[in-house]
């Protein structure tokens, strides 16, 4: 077992090292960190060439991409094109906020989805049954972003209006109310209520498919009739054999969904308003801002390979016949 | 009087020995989405101590459905009347809780193909452990301990190792003794095999039922073995009960039912094994009835070389045909009994 | 069941017998017929049969081919251009002049309602037709060669199919301005050439991990040994064995990548990074609406309840289409 996570982290490392290289070459040819300026009209040439000088855009390509592989992995990430503040610390509440949003999403996620997905197949065909098929199907053809609009509408505006309240009856953008300082748990609750929900009807309706097939297919197997036959009580060959059983792809399928959390909330995000990896991005790419973006792209294909790992290795711990690997 | 109790009152000559299980007009329909499915239409069964049944029949004819029925584990689409009773205590309509009290400890199976009836994410040792944890009140170390001694007395070298290992560790062969070892942990008194030895090499098939031999040797419990093959019949079991259609065709000793049966399936069966002496092989023509829609009458009709209209009109009752309380369903028995022309 | 009493040697017998008593063996004539004979279907047909039985799998695909006929007939249908501003007054609801009301320029929101589906649909049918065709090919190779390809190949899919797939498309979308090595390959930034090539380029991956497991559990069934055994080259044990075995799982692949196409491309319209105004696309005219939402919400409805529709009737046809053509329901007769 301990060969099997030694090889596979050796593996990640030219990995992330052929990742770095893909993602420099991705991003640089995308954005044009000049253009902006280059439009400006009371730019003249000079200053536009002493200002690709000073990005060290004027030396060759691998250059560059080596000064900035090394400044990257000692902790420098420069500084924003567009607003002059350091990457890093920006970077990193983004990173904070997304996480959290993120965290709270799947747990919601899971525990719903799961559970709903058990009960299914545990009552095949019942109205049960139906009704989460149903909901899982609506769940996965609603756009999300039109979902978030409505939310928005019917929380903000509609339930406000109804119950006459002042403030809306549930926050519909941002982190907190405006003017606000400090942390504070509840609210911070409140504002992801909206945005968690809607990350949240996606992956139910996924988990709980994913989690009633899993179980079915579980359920129909040859060692569940052996264990009955061994006379030993319903629950413990639900849950010692079945859901054991079934759980295993569930896990692997969760752990690389957690690895696309951060850089997956782009839609939510924009929509909320919610301060995190998703509307850094888009706000990086709109202003070319390549400096942001670069160390942006690193940390989600970190978080994918990391991840990734993380789901090898939760598979063969799960399933003793992988780990002949 | 039914079968079973005909069964009982002629009871093998070798002791006085009681009936263990007694299935009595067992009817299993299973409910599908092209209609029901009639897989067992009214089997008796009798198996007694120390006596090994030999359950025969092709895939449909209801051997496999009979005994999951006796043991409770068909699913829910499974319509089930009749009677199964063991030493007297009526099996069927009783609550789970109650019927698990048997299972796994009075009444023990053994399944087909041991590599998908193992758990494959847990450990042998467990897997033999938890069964004796259903039914004794023993502490893990001792359930371990008896799983170890279970493995071992099945001819499972190094059983401490092997009990720390898991399923897809073991070789096919292996796999089912370890079933056997899960199944007899608890000294049941009636095992069943479920064509145990159908996905094994030849070679580890004769090893399988020796085991099973000094098993049923060693606890005295009795046998029901589910086959296809008369050969492993002829090799392991006292009675025999053959099975076509979810009616029985025939039952009696072994050696009559060899010599001298007396229904033309069981011909048929015996026809179509290759006899090395030359002969040739005589398929049974057609294949089993759909059994949505079994054939009216005697099920056998329409690939029987006998078949008369009466066998079309009237469901043939089991009956004595022979010595030693031997059975067959068949209008003709008596009269083809001795006369089955069986040459090429 | 054949009359087996009409049959003059059966009749003879029976006669024979209430005589003597005695039963004589004879001919099986037909000891098939007297079964409910199988009805023997091509795959395609019994597959047909099944899908037909799931009402709503039925109702969807008829729903589908409405909604795709309006597509294709959106000159004659719609009832203005959809460009064209201050037809009618600007931000009016749902009337008998405009059955879905007008935007904030006056455009009638029915008619571009209408010519978005065509994009939407384009892109979506497009998508999920190459991602599928690429995808297959890949997923075929790499499971019927396996070892190090196969290895190789499923660790790259792995890892891309994890990777924010949002973002890459806002990454590539300008690559054709920037690059123009890039717009000859994939078209002018913004177009629909541009978007379906993108997102086909990332569609391919969850096919070819689905095909590839089933040509997997194919490769070691008996009839391609027998195949191998008969001299049949891998090509053609690819292309005459495996993949028509495996066409249940690839057709379903292709309705839920529609589902996934049609969704993709609203969102990065919605986000104003797919096809260029001001062409509509469903995505597109969400976008437009968001900002009205309070004074004219029929802007989001339409449009939304348009995506939400088509995208579940591909969704249950997908489903059903899995049930008709899943190999382990195959039940003759």
């Amino acid at each position: 077992m301990t060969r099997f996570v030694i090889k596979r982290l050796l593996w990640a490392i030219p990995i992330l090292f052929i990742a770095s290289v893909l993602v420099f070459i991705a991003v640089r040819s995308s954005t044009d960190p000049v253009a902006a300026l280059a439009r400006n009209p009371r730019v003249n040439p000079e200053a536009l060439e002493e200002y690709k000088h000073n990005l060290g855009l004027d030396r060759s390509l691998p250059v560059q991409y080596w000064t900035w592989l090394t400044d990257f992995v000692r902790g420098d990430w420069g500084q924003s094109l567009s607003s002059r503040r350091e990457v890093a610390p920006d970077i990193q509440r983004a990173l904070a906020n997304t996480l959290i949003l993120g965290s709270f999403a799947f747990l919601i996620t899971i525990s719903v989805g799961v559970t709903v997905g058990i009960i299914s197949a545990l009552r095949q065909y019942s109205k049960f049954d139906n009704l989460a098929t149903g909901a899982s199907f609506m769940g996965l053809s609603v756009p999300p972003f039109w979902f978030a609009l409505i939310l928005q509408l019917f929380f903000g505006v509609t339930l406000t209006k109804w119950f006459h309240l002042h403030e809306p009856f549930l926050p519909v953008a941002g982190l907190y109310p405006p003017g606000h300082e400090g942390f504070d748990p509840w609210l911070r609750l409140k504002f992801m209520i909206l945005p968690a929900m809607v990350v949240a009807v996606q992956g139910i309706a996924i988990y709980s498919r994913y989690m009633r097939s899993s179980m079915l297919e579980v359920m129909n197997s040859d060692y569940m009739r052996t264990a009955r036959s061994k006379g030993i009580s319903e629950k413990r060959v639900i849950v010692r054999h079945g859901f054991r059983n079934a759980l295993i792809p569930l896990v692997t399928y969760a752990a690389l969904d957690l690895g696309a959390i951060v850089g997956g909330l782009v839609i939510t995000e924009a929509i909320f308003q919610y301060p995190g990896m998703g509307r850094f991005f888009v706000n990086a790419y709109q202003n070319g801002d390549y400096t942001q973006i670069l160390p942006w792209m690193m940390i989600v294909v970190f978080s994918v390979i990391f991840f990734n790992l993380l789901a090898d290795l939760a598979y063969a711990w799960l399933d003793p016949r992988i780990r002949l690997d | 009087m039914s079968t079973a109790a005909a069964e009982s009152v002629g009871a093998p000559k070798g002791g006085a020995s009681a009936a263990v299980l007694e299935i009595d007009d067992l009817h299993v329909t299973f409910k599908t989405e092209d209609g029901p499915v009639y897989a067992v239409r009214g089997v008796d069964l009798a198996v007694h101590e120390s006596e090994v049944l030999g359950v025969v029949g092709e895939s449909g004819s209801g051997k496999s459905v009979t005994m999951l029925a006796a043991m409770g584990l068909l699913p829910r689409t499974a319509t089930i009347t009749g009677s199964v009773k063991f030493r007297g205590h009526e099996l069927l309509g009783l609550e789970q809780g109650d019927v698990r009290r048997y299972r796994g400890s009075k009444l023990a199976m053994i399944f087909q193909d041991p590599l998908t009836a193992l758990n494959p994410v847990l450990k042998v040792g467990d897997q033999i452990a938890e069964a004796v944890l259903a039914h004794q009140e023993v502490s893990g170390n001792e359930a371990t301990a008896k799983a170890i001694q279970m493995l071992d007395l099945v001819g499972i070298p190094q059983p401490a190792t092997r009990a720390d290992q898991y399923p897809h560790e073991f070789s096919g062969g292996m796999r089912q003794r370890a079933m056997i070892a899960m199944a007899i942990c608890n000294d049941p008194e009636v095992l069943i095999a479920d064509e145990p030895t159908t996905a094994l090499d030849v070679t580890i098939q004769a090893q399988i039922l020796e085991v099973i031999q000094e098993v049923q040797e060693l606890t005295k419990s009795a046998v029901v073995f589910i086959t296809h093959d008369l050969g492993v019949i002829a090799r392991l079991a006292t009675r025999v009960r053959v099975l076509y259609a979810g009616r029985s065709a025939e039952v009696g000793n072994v050696d009559d039912i060899f010599e001298n049966p007396g229904h033309p399936y069981t011909v048929g069966l015996m026809s179509s094994i290759p006899r090395g002496d030359g002969s040739r092989l005589r398929p049974i023509p057609g294949s089993p009835p759909n059994m949505l829609a079994p054939p009216s009458g005697c099920a056998f009709r329409p690939r029987c070389p006998y078949s008369a209209e009466i066998c079309e009109v009237e469901v043939p009752a089991l009956r004595l045909v022979g010595k030693n309380d031997q059975l067959a369903a068949c209008h003709f028995s008596e009269q083809l009994m001795g006369h089955w022309d069986v040459e090429g | 069941m054949t009359d087996l009493q009409s049959d003059p040697l059966v009749a003879e017998q029976a006669a024979v017998q209430g005589a003597v008593g005695r039963v004589v063996p004879h001919e099986i004539i037909d000891a098939e017929a007297e079964q409910v004979a199988p009805i023997s279907l091509s795959p395609g047909l019994l597959a047909w049969r099944k899908f037909r039985r799931h009402k709503l799998a039925m109702a969807s695909a008829i729903f589908l081919i409405f909604v795709s006929l309006t597509a294709i007939f959106a000159h004659q249908i719609a009832r203005y251009p959809y460009e064209a501003t201050g037809v009618g007054p600007v931000f009016q609801g749902p009337t008998s002049a405009h059955w879905f009301g007008t935007d904030a320029i006056g455009r009638d929101l029915y008619s571009r309602v209408i010519y978005g589906g065509r994009i939407s649909l384009a892109v979506g049918f497009a998508v999920a037709l190459v991602a599928t065709f690429i995808g297959t090919v890949i997923g075929a190779t790499a499971g019927y060669f396996g070892g190090k390809l196969d290895n190789f190949m499923m660790r790259v899919t792995d890892l891309f199919i994890a990777l924010p797939l949002l973002v890459i498309l806002i990454l590539m979308r300008n690559l054709p301005e920037r690059q123009p090595w890039a717009s000859h390959v994939m078209g002018e930034a913004g177009s629909m050439r541009a978007t379906i090539f993108i997102l086909s380029l990332f569609f391919w991956m969850p096919t070819a991990r689905i095909v590839r497991g089933v040509v997997l559990s194919l490769k070691e069934k008996e009839f391609v040994e027998a195949a191998r055994a008969l001299g049949s080259s891998d090509k053609r044990i690819i292309f005459r064995h495996l993949l028509p075995n495996s066409a249940g799982p690839i057709i379903v692949t292709v309705t839920l990548n529609v589902a996934a196409a049609i969704l993709t491309e609203s969102a990065l319209s919605f986000l104003g990074f797919g096809v260029n105004p001001p062409v509509p696309t469903w995505g597109n005219l969400l976008a437009d609406s968001k900002g009205y939402f309070s004074i004219a919400p029929w802007l989001v409805w339409f449009p939304g309840l348009t995506v939400v529709l088509v995208v579940l009737a591909v969704n249950f046809m997908g489903d059903g289409l899995r049930d008709a053509l899943d190999p382990r329901q195959q039940r003759v007769g």
